[in-house]
């Protein structure tokens, strides 16, 4: 598609610590974001700033990429790469993840990682909740116990 | 910058809403309602959710179920909250009212797609029949007592309709013993049947020989499967069916009894019983 008609060979990403990753094309696909950087341009070379991804992030995320582009790679060997990913991840990760997955607009990725953090707070109560989500209530104590009371059944 | 980055990195309360509901959309029910009281902005997101998955095995107590649909569809009722697809798959004990209160809600809020799995005793309100805005149905009836099917009506008025998908599903016979569902959906392309009898008016007689009439201008995959008699189950569907779809391009037979009284010129079939006459 728009990729292919581009002549861009490498694509630089620059992560917000400052750390560059050299990339090729195929692998950027799944990055709405950088990729509508790109179709605009015609050039052999480009250097994309991503003052939202940490490098550490990026590496993770191109790692995925990488994986998930390859053709040689069994549906299995992508699946079994998945759970050891998002096995050593901490819940931190996760929502980093999740957050530069939502800004560099990838679809997949975003879906994986959604359902990796709803794994992690099923069958937790709000308490965990909140603090999982760095959420402060600003609900009074009656406002809240009035919530409860209209959908009783679920927090029993 | 780096102090924006910071700041960005912990804060959850900056991702988009549609990101918060697509967490919730790999929920379990009971997890997506209590976001209700994270925080205010969280209040009504749930409600949100156009995609609703009500499973009654992620119950350990069926009243608690029957409470769950009943105050979602209450909260949901106070505002216009979209509702697109819905998944309801349910076992043990269910009040009907509340099920014909969940149905006629996500009836009047344009639902595309529907998924029920129920026990055959429940009947389904007819509504389901006439909606305009469904593209997909699906109804899977667990087997424990033929008589009281799960029934459809004799005409379907379903313009919008693409997939239906009937397993174990009664249809309704008028008093000639016919039965011509199908052919007022005028988009639908796929149908798949697993085990449905004809109803029969009780002023039929039992050994009549009924016609489930396959009638659609635009279906183009056909399944049917049968395998009733094979289980020696009561009473034998005493039917054939007739098919008539110019544009079917897949058609897979399983078991039997089955008559086609013309199978259309071109088309794929694939047999995998030997006992289709």
């Amino acid at each position: 598609m728009a990729a292919e008609k581009s002549s861009i060979k490498i694509i630089t990403l620059i992560a917000a610590d400052g750390s560059v990753f050299e990339v090729e094309p195929n692998i950027v696909k799944e990055m709405k974001t950088v990729q509508s950087y790109i179709d605009e341009l015609d050039q052999n070379t480009v250097s994309i700033p991503l003052p939202n991804v940490f490098g550490n992030d990026l590496a993770m995320i191109i790692e995925y990429c990488k994986k998930h582009a390859s053709e040689e790679e069994t549906k299995e060997a992508k699946e079994e790469f998945d759970f050891e990913f998002v096995k050593r991840m901490k819940s931190d990760d996760k929502l980093r993840l999740l957050q530069a997955a939502s800004y560099l607009n990838m679809e997949s990725f975003l879906q994986f990682m959604a359902k990796a953090i709803a794994a992690e707070i099923e069958n937790q109560s709000v308490e965990f909740v909140r603090d999982y989500f760095q959420i402060e209530s600003d609900f009074t104590p009656e406002e809240e116990a009035e919530l409860r009371k209209e959908n009783e059944w679920a927090f029993k | 910058m780096s102090d924006r980055v910071k700041m960005k990195r912990h804060n959850l309360n900056d991702l988009p809403n549609e990101i918060l509901l697509h967490i919730m959309s790999y929920m379990m029910i009971k997890d997506v309602v209590k976001t209700s009281v994270l925080s205010k902005r969280w209040k009504n997101l749930w409600k949100y959710l156009p995609d609703l998955k009500l499973n009654t095995s992620e119950f350990s107590k069926p009243w608690f179920f029957t409470e769950c649909v009943s105050d979602i569809v209450s909260s949901r009722s106070q505002g216009d909250y979209p509702l697109r697809t819905l998944d309801f798959n349910r076992h043990g004990s269910f009040q009907h009212k509340v099920f014909t209160g969940l149905i006629t809600h996500a009836m009047s809020r344009n639902l595309q797609q529907l998924k029920i799995v129920v026990p055959s005793n429940i009947g389904l309100p007819y509504s389901i029949f006439s909606c305009h805005s469904l593209t997909s149905i699906y109804i899977s009836v667990s087997r424990y007592d033929v008589k009281r099917r799960t029934r459809l009506p004799k005409h379907l008025d379903l313009p919008a309709l693409k997939s239906l998908h009937l397993d174990f599903v009664g249809i309704q016979a008028d008093e000639s013993g016919h039965a011509e569902p199908f052919s007022a959906c005028t988009k639908l392309t796929n149908l798949y049947i697993d085990e449905c009898v004809l109803v029969y008016p009780s002023s039929l007689s039992r050994d009549v020989e009924g016609i489930l009439n396959v009638i659609n201008a635009s279906l183009s995959n056909l399944t049917i499967k049968d395998t009733l008699t094979q289980k020696n189950m009561r009473p034998e569907p005493t039917y054939k069916y007739v098919i008539s779809t110019p544009k079917l391009i897949s058609f897979t037979v399983n078991g039997s009894p089955f008559r086609a009284s013309s199978v259309p010129h071109g088309v794929k079939v694939e047999l995998q019983s030997s006992s289709v006459t």
